[in-house]
């Protein structure tokens, strides 16, 4: 790659295209980032209005550590669902695997049109079919999850060694015993450690669907924003912060243990 | 017979398999997740068909608009994170500051992408009131918690040998920086931003129904005025928004790998 380290001016281009697109860009959306930073109120306000965290309310709200619990348990169901359904996926997605190219192609592109959904679309529209509750958001994070991890897994299995699936193809194992016995068991660490991962990322969207109205920890933080309690969504923006952290350590320490 | 440690292994990993399973089933409850509530909403599936589709194709032209400014607000996101994730690094490299401060700035960027950016957008809100420049702003924000986490941890990677070499000629700080560091760290850090513009994308269409416009708040409107059939046209624009990304990002990536060789 010629750097523009390499010549001064070609460097100079750079910066200057880069600054006339993010010009543009901000001029596009009307705002004045230099006005909104110089008249500084803005961050006064904030800071007046936010800090300190309001921590009495980590006492005084009595059904906020049920919500705590209530997101756990959505991130973990949603989870262990979404993994259900994105093993199979992944094995009829991976072209080493699959029972048919056909069914490979139609798989791979109903997933990418999953992600593609953005989560809150298809939370809103479970909740009117499921009514509200964490029914509706348990089955957006599993949908989640099948769609990134059905991907992932596909993709580790693509990428295991074929010698040993033709060994015991030499042998006259068939399909199914080529696939139990050569490729699965290559594809395995990769696919414990993404299982693990996918808790992680749950947790994060779990808080994040509450806002959108799954309930849980996400609920009791739209409900101090919308009563202007800014004091009290920061301490609750502290709880996520801690649980988020937590989870990402035992999920860390898990991994290095397999 | 099987051998001990097999043994040790199998029984290990059937308390493992037996804990997963009944945490699940533990959370199945709190969840409420029932077959008889999937059986009910799954009933209403045929009434849902009728209610979004067809998409409302005489409002295509009003999409347009809110889709441009999504996507100009995922553009500035990704150029002003990539922009500040340089220096962020620099502070986040062991090799260049003290320690105190590179384990300060660690945290920080560990706290930001810690939290979800739906939850950040709510406090730059607070702040700026609503509109695209706080969405930009949160977006930025978990850039630069990504992005400069990476370049700290690529700029603990690079070659000694260059930055030694340059002081060796007389150069000063920001010249080892500009000449020695900069080169080393730069394929990297565009290839990464382009991914990052991929994902924020995505999450712009996302933090729109929050309050920062775009077709977000376009589809979330839509919901919310039950025009179920124009949420349906908002949601395939920004499906064609998000392909498009994903296809000119790889692209990109794909291309500057290609020339780094």
């Amino acid at each position: 790659m010629m750097w523009p380290s390499q010549n001064a001016r070609r460097m100079w281009a750079t910066v200057a295209t880069f600054a006339a697109f993010l010009g543009g860009f901000l001029a596009y959306l009307n705002v004045e980032p230099l006005a909104v930073l110089f008249q500084g109120q803005h961050l006064q306000n904030l800071f007046r209005d936010v800090f300190p965290p309001r921590l009495a309310v980590l006492w005084e709200r009595s059904g906020l550590w049920w919500s705590v619990v209530e997101t756990l348990a959505m991130a973990f169901a949603g989870t262990t669902l979404g993994l259900a359904f994105a093993l199979p996926a992944g094995l009829a997605g991976a072209a080493n695997t699959t029972p048919h190219g056909s069914l490979r192609a139609a798989v791979r592109f109903l997933l990418s049109l999953e992600r593609a959904l953005s989560s809150f679309f298809i939370l809103m529209v479970l909740l009117i079919a499921f009514g509200l509750g964490p029914f509706a958001a348990t089955i957006t994070l599993a949908l989640g999850t099948l769609g990134g991890f059905g991907k992932l897994f596909a993709e580790s299995l693509e990428r295991v060694e074929s010698a040993p699936a033709e060994a015991l193809a030499a042998l006259g194992a068939s399909r199914s015993q080529q696939i139990c016995f050569a490729v699965l068991p290559q594809a395995a660490p990769a696919l414990v450690t993404g299982s693990l991962y996918a808790f992680d990322i749950n947790l994060r969207a779990a808080i994040a669907l509450g806002i959108f109205g799954a309930g849980g920890l996400g609920a009791e933080l739209l409900l101090a924003y919308n009563t202007l309690r800014y004091h009290d969504v920061l301490a609750l923006a502290l709880v996520s912060l801690v649980l988020v952290t937590a989870v990402e350590r035992v999920s860390d320490f898990l991994r290095q243990r397999i | 017979m099987v051998p001990y440690s097999a043994r040790r292994q199998l029984v290990g990993r059937a308390i493992g398999l037996g804990l997963w399973l009944s945490l699940f089933l533990a959370a199945a409850a709190l969840c409420d997740l029932s077959p008889e509530i999937l059986r009910q909403g799954l009933g209403k599936a045929p009434h849902f068909a009728r209610e979004f589709l067809p998409p409302l194709w005489a409002t295509a032209e009003e999409m347009v608009e809110p889709l441009l400014s999504t996507l100009a607000l995922a553009s500035a996101a990704s150029l002003l994170g990539m922009l500040l994730a340089f220096p962020v690094g620099l502070a986040a490299a062991a090799n260049i500051v003290p320690t105190w401060l590179r384990l300060l700035v660690r945290i920080l960027l560990g706290a930001e992408r810690a939290l979800p950016e739906i939850l950040q957008l709510l406090f730059f809100v607070v702040a700026l009131g609503l509109g695209p420049f706080s969405g930009m702003c949160a977006l930025a924000f978990s850039s630069i918690g990504m992005l400069g986490k990476l370049v700290g941890d690529a700029i603990e990677e690079a070659d000694d040998k260059v930055l030694e070499s340059l002081k060796a000629t007389g150069a000063s700080f920001w010249q080892v920086i500009r000449y020695g560091l900069l080169p080393q760290v730069l394929p990297s850090l565009a290839a990464n931003a382009l991914f990052r513009f991929d994902v924020n994308v995505r999450s712009s269409v996302v933090l729109g129904a929050i309050g920062a416009g775009g077709i977000g708040a376009e589809i979330a409107r839509s919901m919310g005025m039950l025009q179920y059939n124009r949420a349906t046209m908002a949601v395939l624009g920004s499906l064609i928004l998000i392909y498009a990304a994903e296809t000119v990002s790889g692209q990109l990536r794909r291309r500057l790998l290609e020339h780094g060789r």
